[in-house]
């Protein structure tokens, strides 16, 4: 696991983004250079004063973005929102949800916190090229301050890219002008659905008519020319359904950029529910291996995520990449005799050991 | 080349007459690129140019370094060209666009981070063993915070820019010794430990 | 259907399914049941009321059957049209081995550099024909290092492979350069067509033994051209390739140009004869297919049509796309440094018949010839193609058109571009509502499939 969180303390008394910076060679206004550092962590100076962290070394978080959050008598909490050198960057802009899907990863709150101001600010000291993913709740709850932050960002940085994960739900005909703009053109949405039947869907997401809302909210997008990438987490109750689904897919979403089909993360929701929704696709693949081959016959774009190679079988294990988050990614002790261990993701940090080691057969 | 040596002098003459105005505009719609993805042409209003393929071949994203060939990753060689030696009915060249397909698209990023309760009061990383006179424990976080925080206090009072107490708490007095520190040395105005302001005490890290 | 009693039907998307004679009653009669409409609403052939994702989607689907050309970044580049053999079919009016005057000039060269370096796109794919391309290494290696600055590049050398000198070799070796050549069957049947002599045909089956050892049977692409009249024997000609490691087999039949015109007179039209050939050319592929399952073989143009049907956008075969743009992302540039749509254009002018050319390479092609070109380069308006169901899947093709008759108005089924297509796509309807396996076997793997589905179209009603 690698720390995103680390407790801080700080002179500042308001939330403050800032670079970390070890080496002082032409510090820019925004960077915070290193002050001093020992085996239990380190401190830094920048514009907004001194803050000291604990926990991850100094150098591990050379060229971090980060934002210090001051709550109270010195006291702070740092979070590490843009790391440099990795690939799996997400800002989460809210807590709110409108749907509570049963495997929820991260179960929703009624508060929210608006953060995007700052958020803009990180993203405009993000290293070149990188690819910043956006989530929650639901992003497009604040759909407004969202595309103000998108494409004010985007505007300044040609180099970046968005990723924004999304119900779907809030699409409307007004927006199809805005997200025509050209930036747009950069900015990817992950919307979810689970199944093609609506009352399946809606179903998962907790929300009646979720489905028919989504439908109306795909004819927005595709006539805005958006990019998406439609994802599906694999459950029990979805398993089965997975062909027809593939079906709709090759239908009614041939617009899309790709599908990914997604193992269950045990997390949130879902790590009560474990036993219930977990279905082990490596007894029964063949709902994913028909639904992979009739994206494949229709040429739409499809791959597994989260599904360790030696459980798929291979002819589509080319489909299943690395997909899982350095910072949340582990292998089992066996896997380290794997001659495919490079291209794939592993495991969740959080999946049960007992059930990774026995799903697992070196390559 | 003159138009007198063809078998076919005009165009004309090869039946290429007058159109049908949709017709005249499909090949206009379908074959000028612009960037502005409101003009309106059929397919541009759906893609917005994507320039789908090419943004697969950045390779900073570790998902597209995966990339192969064609979808279903069937391993079939489709970049042969079969015009070969000389064209013919059919032989025409293929060309197999780069990927638009499965493993080539943008690298998505992970569900959310898992849930974090975020601590009222931030947790201690490593136990300190409780201080002799009695005062309650500081995290490793809040000592070196402290400690750097008295160093500044020392040299400013030692340069007369402040009279307070070296207490290691960055209060009201000290902003305003900072202020008058940073004033007179021509450093930008914050009020707080910068960079600049410890390099200009000459406080160097341990 | 060829078979059987079921009807196909398309719909402009492309998108596909067969049924009863009853249901096409009811659907031409337009009495169709609310069963009917479900389920054609199902195939994404209806629209029903108050979808507006249903109805955006068809005109999506409609619009990802148009090509997009976009800009250039597809050159095939004739620098010299000197050749060392002689082929009796060779279409281009070829020239001799030391004959001036057929080679790039150092303008046309520079010309050719700085088309080049003004292009806008990220990527690119050059094609060297000839002539014999690899006569003049230097041309080649010319254009290659000017190409340097493309982040995706792809070299293509049309060779005979009758010398391979190491200066060739050095070229050969890229990684991004890749062999196309001709393999006419077994070496009798090659040395009738092409080399002549035993020597000049072992010389050439040695060179092209010698690429694939040395690169390995992907670097490698070879094509036949068969004399329609008559073809050579159908598992010798596979057998000559596969003995190559090669898998990929494109049929050509001898074109109506050049050389060939003189020599082969029933060359005019593909006749009935040839048809049943490549039927039973596919059908051995299929067999030995499922007989052999450590390699796959294929008549490309068969699979790039199959591919047609099922994921528009796929392949970019240049000669069957609607609208089928012209100078756009493709051009040629031949050995004076005039610059034609197609290659087939470019022999079709050399040969006298008519003037394809739109421009040259130094002072540009983009002038009203091109666009008269283009606007008449779809299939979209024709009437007899409005009618066919197979119009999603086809294209256009008005030089082919112009070789054979000289005029593109043709009434499309009494063209053999139509008649042509007409019979693969009726083949391929009959294969893919097959229930055969090893027919699926072989369709799945043509259509890139990691399995084999059990059925590839649907039938309704």
């Amino acid at each position: 696991m690698i720390p995103l969180n680390l407790p801080a303390f700080a002179e500042a008394e308001r939330p403050f983004v800032t670079r970390l910076r070890t080496q002082n060679h032409s510090p820019k206004p925004s960077d915070s250079l290193l002050v001093d550092a020992d085996e239990t962590g380190s401190s830094f100076a920048g514009k907004n004063g001194l803050f000291a962290v604990d926990g991850t070394s100094a150098l591990q978080m050379e060229g971090d973005v980060v934002l210090v959050q001051p709550i109270g008598g010195g006291a702070a909490r740092m979070e590490r929102l843009l790391r440099a050198g990795s690939h799996h960057n997400t800002l989460l802009v809210t807590e709110r949800c409108d749907q509570l899907c049963v495997m929820c990863s991260q179960p929703p709150k009624k508060t929210h916190v608006d953060r995007f101001d700052l958020f803009e600010e990180a993203c405009l000291l993000a290293e070149p090229g990188t690819l910043i993913g956006i989530s929650g709740g639901e992003p497009t709850l604040y759909k407004d301050r969202l595309c103000s932050m998108i494409e004010r960002v985007l505007g300044a940085r040609e180099d970046l890219e968005f990723h924004v994960l999304s119900n779907g739900q809030h699409f409307e005909r007004d927006d199809i002008e805005r997200l025509r703009n050209p930036v747009f053109r950069r900015v990817c949405w992950g919307i979810p659905l689970y199944g093609a039947e609506p009352a399946l869907h809606d179903r998962i997401v907790a929300k009646d008519g979720a489905f028919a809302r989504l439908e109306e909210s795909f004819a927005t997008l595709l006539l805005s020319g958006a990019r998406i990438e439609l994802r599906t987490v694999l459950l029990s109750i979805n398993l089965s359904a997975l062909p027809s689904l593939a079906r709709h897919v090759t239908r009614r979403l041939r617009f899309i950029e790709c599908w990914s089909i997604m193992q269950l993360e045990n997390t949130g929701f879902a790590r009560n529910r474990w036993s219930q929704l977990y279905v082990d696709h490596g007894t029964n693949f063949s709902p994913v291996a028909a639904a992979l081959d009739c994206a494949a016959l229709h040429g739409i774009p499809a791959r597994l995520f989260n599904f360790p190679r030696c459980s798929v079988p291979e002819p589509y294990r080319a489909q299943a990449p690395a997909s899982i988050s350095d910072w949340k990614r582990k292998y089992m002790p066996p896997c380290s005799a794997c001659r495919e261990r490079e291209q794939c993701c592993g495991f969740f940090e959080w999946h049960p050991d007992d059930e990774a080691i026995r799903a697992v057969t070196p390559l | 080349m003159r138009s007198s040596r063809f078998l076919i002098s005009t165009m004309l003459a090869a039946g290429f007459g007058p159109l049908d105005p949709a017709q005249e505009s499909l090949a206009y719609v379908t074959t000028t690129g612009t960037d502005d993805p409101n003009s309106g042409t059929l397919m541009r209003l759906f893609t917005q140019d994507h320039e789908i393929t090419l943004a697969q071949h950045r390779s900073h994203r570790s998902h597209s370094s995966h990339s192969s060939h064609r979808s279903g990753g069937g391993g079939h060689s489709s970049h042969m060209s079969h015009t070969s030696h000389r064209s013919s009915t059919g032989g025409s060249p293929l060309y197999t666009p780069p990927d638009y397909s499965a493993p080539s698209t943008p690298s998505p990023p992970p569900p959310p981070p898992p849930p974090q309760s975020w601590p009222v009061s931030p947790p201690s990383q490593r136990a300190t063993p409780p201080p002799d006179d009695g005062l309650p424990a500081l995290s490793g976080r809040s000592q070196r915070f402290r400690a750097i925080v008295r160093r500044v206090q020392l040299a400013l009072l030692a340069q007369g820019y402040y009279e307070g107490g070296i207490d290691g708490v960055v209060g009201p007095a000290m902003r305003a010794g900072l202020r008058r520190f940073q004033g007179s040395r021509g450093l930008s105005i914050t009020g707080t430990i910068t960079p600049q302001t410890l390099d200009a005490l000459m406080i160097s890290s341990e | 259907m060829r078979t059987g009693e079921k009807a196909l039907c398309v719909s402009d998307t492309g998108r596909f399914f067969a049924t009863s004679p009853n249901f096409l009653d009811r659907l031409c009669g337009e009495n169709l049941t609310s069963e009917d409409w479900d389920l054609l609403a199902d195939q994404g052939c209806a629209i029903l009321d108050g979808d507006a994702l249903g109805a955006v989607s068809h005109i999506y689907g409609v619009a990802e059957r148009l090509t997009r050309a976009g800009a250039l970044d597809y050159l095939i580049l004739v620098p010299t049209l000197r050749c060392n053999l002689s082929c009796t079919y060779c279409q281009v009016s070829r020239a001799g081995l030391h004959q001036p005057g057929f080679d790039w000039s150092e303008e046309t060269l520079g010309s050719v550099l700085q088309l080049l370096d003004s292009l806008a796109t990220p990527r690119i794919k050059i094609e060297f024909q000839g002539g014999e391309p690899t006569l003049r290494p230097d041309l080649l290696r010319a254009v290659i290092d000017r190409c340097e600055r493309f982040e995706d590049r792809q070299f293509v050398v049309c060779t005979n492979l009758h010398e391979l000198s190491d200066e060739i070799l050095e070229l050969f070796d890229r990684a991004d350069l890749y062999i196309s050549t001709s393999l006419d069957g077994d070496a009798a049947t090659h040395g009738r067509n092409r080399t002549g002599g035993d020597a000049s045909t072992g010389q050439f089956l040695a060179n092209l033994r010698f690429v694939i050892e040395r690169y390995g049977p992907h670097k490698v692409s070879a094509l036949p051209t068969i004399d329609a009249a008559s073809p050579p024997d159908i598992d010798g000609l596979i057998d000559a390739y596969v003995e190559h490691g090669l898998e990929s087999i494109f049929l050509r039949p001898i074109n109506y140009q050049g050389f060939a015109r003189k020599r082969y007179p029933g060359a005019r039209e593909q006749s009935d004869a040839w048809r049943l050939y490549y039927e039973r050319f596919v059908r051995r592929l299929i067999e030995r297919n499922w007989q052999d399952r450590s390699r796959v073989l294929e008549e490309s143009y068969f699979s790039i049509c199959l591919r047609r049907i099922f994921q528009p956008g796929a392949d970019r075969h240049v000669d069957l796309r609607n609208p089928n743009p012209m100078g756009v992302d493709y051009i040629v540039v031949d050995h004076d440094g005039t610059v034609f749509p197609t290659d087939e254009a470019r022999m079709l002018s050399r040969s006298g018949v008519v003037d394809l050319s739109i421009g040259d390479v130094a002072n540009g092609w983009a002038g009203e010839k091109r666009e008269l070109l283009n606007r008449h380069a779809t299939n979209q308006f024709d009437p007899a193609c409005q009618r066919c169901a197979y119009q999603p899947y086809c294209g256009r093709d008005l030089v082919d058109d112009i070789a054979r008759y000289g005029r593109i108005d043709f009434p499309k089924p009494e063209t053999e571009f139509c008649r042509r297509h007409l019979h693969i796509f009726d083949f391929l309807f009959d294969l893919i509502y097959d229930e055969d396996p090893a027919v699926r076997y072989s369709l799945s793997r043509w259509l890139r499939l990691a399995g084999t589905p059990p059925a590839l179209g649907e039938i309704l009603g």
